[in-house]
Formats: structure tokens, sequence, C-alpha cells
């Protein structure tokens, strides 16, 4: 029997070994490539780079904002980070691996979505893992630790330890941008230079809905972390309700924020692919309205 | 408790330790295995433990009173009362439901209304097993095959041994009851086959089925919406979805048993390599047929009776069979057409050569069966019988226009990496089946290949219980 455990640990060990050596090189090739909007942010700007505009939020503010356009209109240097199937935590989040790498904004752009006004899940998000090559740095442990679900281990929380442990679990996620970045470390996956993607425009919607009315006070704890992140760092923020085919947000004037609300700009189902995303017709729409509304916005320091 | 989860991976370890440890006190080496057994089934549910208890001690009273009663009556008596509990608790969890609903549905048929009383059972784990488990305990000392256990110790042990207490194979006392009762010793090359056969099933479990199911639920979500190309992928990969995930089981149950100094029955022989329904159904789910074989087939008279009462026989087993594995008329249907399929080779006692073991050359005949295998597999996986019969004239019509494969760059990594891994399993039962093997077990270096698979391409984050627990 003896000769039993002492082989089977060795073999194992052996293995684990090479897992995790496996696991490291794949985070690192990741990590140093432009594949997610998170490796991007670190490696395809300068150190200390200042830019006018940061957008920050999810898949609709991914669709509905151009900082193309913005770029073009103000003059400075506007990148959209946001990113596909995360929730507020993940804007916060993405805030801090922002500034953790030394960059300034003068306008940060929060985008928020129906299901974040009040309060967020608190659970990970969908697409969370894309910071796991960053997983040494506390403030992105330190999410996982609070958010990662896990009875007995959680694996992106001691992937610093044992990266084979993260990387085996979202090896669909990762194992081919790995290969992919190997192969060409530059490459985007589905944004360009800019940080844009757009749905297409035959992806748009026949009907109209009937629309739904919501309230808010935007009273999520998140929201205050975000402002008061920006406000230390010294950007001006603003949080923007994107437009929805269905939903009319009406946020409440006293809130202390500076709000760009445009759920019910542009309503109508030739811009929409869903309920929530628009396409790229309504993309340029509702990035008019958002530079309209931008110009006339109140820079006095809010709150 | 899942084979494939971590709390299984912290307890395997701690068992085989005190286990071993205790090599020289049988009996505190059978309270190991008993308590850790009902802390296995326990961490799912601990209230279902009462059942198998239960089950157990029903069991080894009646085997007792089995075994020292002569008179005929009697022992009829307490047969009938084993087969009552028995398959009463499964009848109330598994089946109650289904029957009213089925009463009410036969009594609106023929136009009046009765609601079904629904009840809101859970169905324990395992429960088919371990029932089918000792009720063949009691069938073997009725019949005088077997003696009845003295010790309650052993038996206990026996009913609920937790590498195949929840999805088998489906054990005889005649085989393994023995082994309890007998002091076990570690042979370090049964351990290390053992060890082998685990890798191997969670390769097939956590590579191939946990990453199959992620596309096959979708298709068969979206089904009227899917082309033909698509749905027929959905078909070939839950086949290998139930294989990889119900075999995967097998063999890790089996070399489990091993490094425990266990030796269970075969389950899978490769099923995929079947040259006919009837050569199918000696690879598949070894232990079931071969229970329904010796407990209903035989009884109800076999093959040595008339033509006519044959082909009922074979229809029954096939019938019952499918009823086992749930309470839908779906898996019926499923057990009445591999049971018309079954028939011509049964009565043709096929002269074929099962013993050709060049692959290549029996290719033709191999596909032919996996296809109309998995034409069953359709009513198997489909929630109800106008789904599958929808499903197949899908097929035929090619009205879909999705493919869910095809529609994100994720899914086809995860099809083109399942395809691969079926290709390699596939390759390497041929190369087992043309040796005369009957279990892959892989040289000792490429197991490590072989865990660097599971770890860089299973499907932890999909990760799903194993099929047939729900059975």
């Amino acid at each position: 029997m003896k000769k039993f455990v002492i082989k089977s640990i060795l073999y194992l060990f052996i293995t684990l070994v090479i897992a995790n050596v496996l696991a490291y090189i794949g985070l690192r090739i990741l990590g140093k490539s432009d594949f997610f909007k998170t490796t991007y942010l670190v490696h395809h700007f300068p150190e200390g780079q200042a830019f006018d505009m940061a957008v920050f939020g999810s898949s609709r503010s991914l669709a509905a904002i151009d900082t193309k356009l913005i770029g073009e209109s103000t003059g400075g240097l506007a990148v959209n980070f946001s990113m596909d199937y995360t929730a507020l935590p993940s804007s916060l989040l993405m805030l801090e691996h922002f500034y953790a790498q030394g960059y300034t904004a003068n306008w940060v752009v929060v985008s928020l979505d129906l299901p974040d006004f009040e309060e967020s899940k608190t659970t990970i998000s969908e697409n969370d893992h894309r910071f796991l090559p960053y997983i040494s740095n506390k403030y992105i442990r330190d999410y996982f630790l609070k958010y990662e679900e896990g009875n007995m281990i959680k694996p992106i929380s001691i992937s610093k330890y044992f990266p084979v442990l993260g990387f085996a679990y979202y090896n669909m996620e990762l194992l081919a941008p790995a290969a992919q970045a190997l192969i060409k470390p530059t490459f985007k996956y589905r944004f360009d230079e800019l940080g844009n993607y757009q749905y297409p425009d035959y992806l748009a919607q026949q009907e109209m809905p009937e629309p739904r009315y919501f309230k808010t006070s935007l009273s999520n704890p998140v929201l205050k972390k975000i402002a008061d992140l920006t406000k230390k760092n010294g950007s001006k923020l603003i949080i923007y309700i994107g437009p929805y085919l269905r939903d009319d947000i009406s946020v409440n004037p006293n809130v202390s924020y500076r709000v760009i609300n445009h759920s019910r700009l542009i309503n109508e189902p030739k811009y929409f692919s869903d309920y929530i995303h628009v396409v790229n017709s309504g993309k340029k729409l509702a990035t008019e309205s958002f530079i309209e509304d931008f110009h006339k916005i109140d820079i006095q320091p809010i709150n | 408790m899942l084979f494939n989860s971590i709390e299984f991976a912290i307890f395997l370890p701690i068992v085989f330790i005190l286990y071993w440890v205790s090599k020289n006190h049988h009996k505190l080496q059978l309270y190991i295995i008993l308590i850790s057994s009902y802390v296995f089934y326990g961490w799912w549910d601990w209230r279902f433990l009462s059942l198998i208890i239960f089950s157990s001690l029903v069991d080894f009273l009646i085997g007792r009173k089995l075994g020292k009663t002569v008179e005929e009556k009697k022992r009829k008596l307490l047969l009938g009362l084993s087969l009552f509990t028995n398959l009463g608790l499964l009848g109330f969890f598994k089946y109650y439901n289904f029957f009213a609903e089925s009463f009410s549905e036969a009594f609106s048929f023929f136009g009046k209304e009765i609601s079904p009383e629904r009840l809101d059972i859970i169905l324990p784990v395992g429960i088919s097993f371990y029932t089918f488990q000792t009720l063949s305990y009691t069938f073997d000392i009725y019949k005088k095959k077997i003696e009845p256990a003295e010790d309650w110790l052993p038996f206990f042990g026996f009913v609920s041994f937790f590498p195949q207490l929840v999805a088998g194979p489906i054990e005889r006392a005649s085989h393994l009851l023995g082994q309890f009762q007998k002091p076990r010793v570690f042979d370090y090359s049964i351990a290390v086959s053992g060890l082998r056969l685990i890798v191997w099933g969670l390769f097939k479990k956590i590579v191939i089925a946990d990453n199959a199911a992620v596309l096959v639920d979708e298709i068969f979500l979206d089904y009227m919406n899917q082309t033909s190309l698509s749905l027929i992928f959905g078909v070939l990969l839950f086949a290998f979805q139930i294989y990889g995930d119900f075999s995967g089981y097998s063999d890790i149950a089996i070399g489990l048993s091993r490094i425990f100094g266990f030796d269970l029955m075969l389950n899978f022989r490769f099923p995929y390599l079947a040259q006919n329904i009837n050569d199918f159904w000696k690879r598949w789910h070894i232990s079931l047929s071969s229970w329904f074989r010796d407990y209903v087939y035989i009884p109800l008279g076999g093959s040595r009776v008339s033509s006519w009462i044959s082909f009922r026989n074979v229809m029954i087993v096939f019938l019952v069979s499918g009823f086992w594995h749930g309470a839908n008329w779906t898996f019926v249907f499923w057990g009445l057409i591999h049971g018309l399929l079954y028939i011509p080779f049964f009565f043709r006692k096929s002269h074929q050569d099962l013993h050709e073991h060049s692959i290549v050359r029996k290719l033709p005949q191999i596909f032919l069966t996996f296809t109309v295998v998995c034409l069953g597999w359709i009513f198997f996986r489909a929630d109800n019988l106008f789904q599958a019969w929808n499903y197949i004239g899908h097929i035929i019509s090619n009205e879909g226009t999705g493919n869910y494969i095809f529609g994100a760059n994720k899914r086809v990594i995860i099809f083109g990496i399942v395809m691969l891994f079926i290709m390699l399993m596939m390759f390497v039962e041929a190369y087992y089946e043309s040796k005369q093997k009957k279990e892959v077990l892989l040289p000792s270096w490429s197991l490590v290949l072989l865990v660097l698979v599971i770890v860089f391409f299973g499907g932890f984050k999909n990760h799903e219980s194993f099929i047939y627990f729900q059975f």
C-alpha cells in the first residue's frame, strides 16, 4: 500500500506542477496581449496616459457609445472599457483596474443598467474571469473573494497560488484566447482600437413591445463607491442610462450624480437588436445625443 | 456527493487512509465503509438515509427468516413482503405522480375529468439501484443460491457501498456480499488498475459528457428552430453524453472499489462498437440487463417456451427496463424500440461472428447499430413523446434555420473539443476491443496526459450531476 500511495502522490504532484506551469504560461500570454478589455487596458496605452473620457459598463454601453465620435467631438482621447455580460461591481473593478495602471481621465462615464439601479447581484459576472491574468493584484483578488461563489474552494480567488484552478474552471473561455494571443498578441476580441463594438443593423427588431416604467433614486452603494473612487482620482463622473426599447426610466432629480438618461431616447424597434441593445444605426443616434447632452452638462463638482 | 467534486477529493483520501490503516481489524473496516457510505449519501440529503437503512433492515431480517423457513407458502410470503416493501418504496417515490397523472389523462380521454392528486415528492438519489440490489439478495436466498447473511454489518455495507450506491453497477449478493464477509488484502496491481479506471472514467464524464451537455441541452430546448444538421449533432452528442456520463460513473465506481479491495462487475463493454442491438445489450448497462434476465426474463420462462411466449418475455423485459429508467412514457417507448429491434436478432440466433475483432471490417454494422441506438436516444432525452416525434420530424423536414453550435465561437470550440475527444475515446476503445480486453487500462505515463486533458478541457464550469442519479 505504501508503494501505491507514494506513487499516486508522485504522479499527482508531477501532474499538478505541469498543470500549474501551463496555466501560469497561459495567463501570462493572455496578460501580455490585447485579447480582452482587461488586458488591452493594461498594454495598449503608454504609462500615465491621460484620457479625456473613459467609459465603463456592460454590453449596453458597449453597443450604445461610440468613443470615436466622442473623441472627434471633444478633441481628446475617449475609450470604451465596457465589457459584455458584466454588472456594476465589474464596472467598479474595471475602474479600479484603470486607475491602478496610473492612468487618469478627465471624465468617467459609468453606464447603468436596470438590474443595478438600487443594488447589485452579489455573485461574479459572466466575463469576470477576464481579470484572471491579474489575480495577484490585491484589488482584483479582494473582488473575487467577495463575490465568487464556491462551497469549499473559490477557484479564481486562490488562483494566485494555484493558477490551474481558475484556468481549469474557465478553460473553455481562456484556452482558445491564450492560443490566439500566442499567435497574435495584438488581436482584440470583439472591440477596436478605442474599445468599440457594434451590433449590425440586420439584427434590428420588428415589433414594439409594451413599455415598462421604472423610477429610481440610484441608491446602489456600488455607485457611491464609484463616485468616491473617481473623486479621489480627480475624474468627473457621469452616470449614463443608455436607450431601452421598452423601459422608461425616471431618475429622481435630487440624486447627487450627473446623469444622462437616454432610456427613452430612440425607442424604435429598428434601432434595437433586442430590448436592451442598440444596433449600429441606433448607436450613432445614441452617441450623437450623448455628445449633445455632454456638452450641456454642468461641470461644477457634485457632492 | 459527486465523484467529480472538491468534497469527494477530500473525502476519498481520508476514507482510504482510515480504511487501510485498520486492515487488521475487519469489523472496524466494515464500520468505516458503512459510515463513510452514509456520509457520502447523506451529503446529498440526510433524510433519505432512513430509506436505505430501512430497506437494508427489512431485507436482512427477511433474508434470515427465509433461510430458516422451509414451508414454501411461508417462503413465498416472505419474498412477497420483500417485494412489497422495496417496490412499494420505489413505486411511491418514483412513480406515484406518474400513475396519478396517467390515470387522470386516461379518464380525461373517456370524457371524465379527474384532477391528478400530485404529491410534492423528491426522488431519493439511487433508489432504483439499491432497491434492485437488495431485491436480488432476497431472490437469491429464496432460490437457495446463497445463504442469508448472519451478521448485519457486512450486509448493510453491501447495500450502501458508496462507490456504487447511487448509480451502480447493480451488484448481486452472490458476487459482492461475500467480499464484505471476508478480510480484504491490499493488492498493488489491482489498486493501480482501479486508479487507471478512475482517471479514464473522469475523462469520459468531465471532458466528453459535461462539455457535450452544454450543447445538447440548448439544442433540445430550441429544437423547433434548429436545422437538421444541428438536430443530428444534438442526438449524436447526447449519445456520447449519456455514454460518457454513465459508463464514466461505472468506471469510477469499479476503480474506487478496487482500491478498497473489492471487485465489482463490468457494467459497460464498449457498447458503441456493438454490431447489432443484441450485441449492444450485452455491452450496455450489463448489470441491469443481466438483473432483468435473471429475475424477470428467466422466471417468466425465458426462451425455453414457445416463440410467442419468448417474444412476450423479451418485450416485457425491455418495457420494464425502460420504465425502470424513469416515470415517463418516453422511457417506456425507448424500451419498446429496443425490444422491437432486439427481437429479430433474438429469433435469428445470430450467426454473425461477434468475435470478429477487426473493427474496420465491421464498421458498417457498427455504424448502423449506432444509428438506431441514436434514434432511441431521442426518446430517452425528450421531455415527452410529442417532443420526441417532433424532434424526428424536424430532422426530416429541415424546417429550422438556427444552428446552435455554429452560432458562437465558444460553442464551435466546445464542439470541436468534444468531437476530438470522442474520436480519441472511440479509437482507444476500438484498440482495446481488438485486443479482446474488456476495459481501458492506459499506461501510467498517459494518465498524466489524461489528467492534463481533464484539467484543461474538462467542463468544470458547467459540471453536471450524473444523469443516472435521477433513475
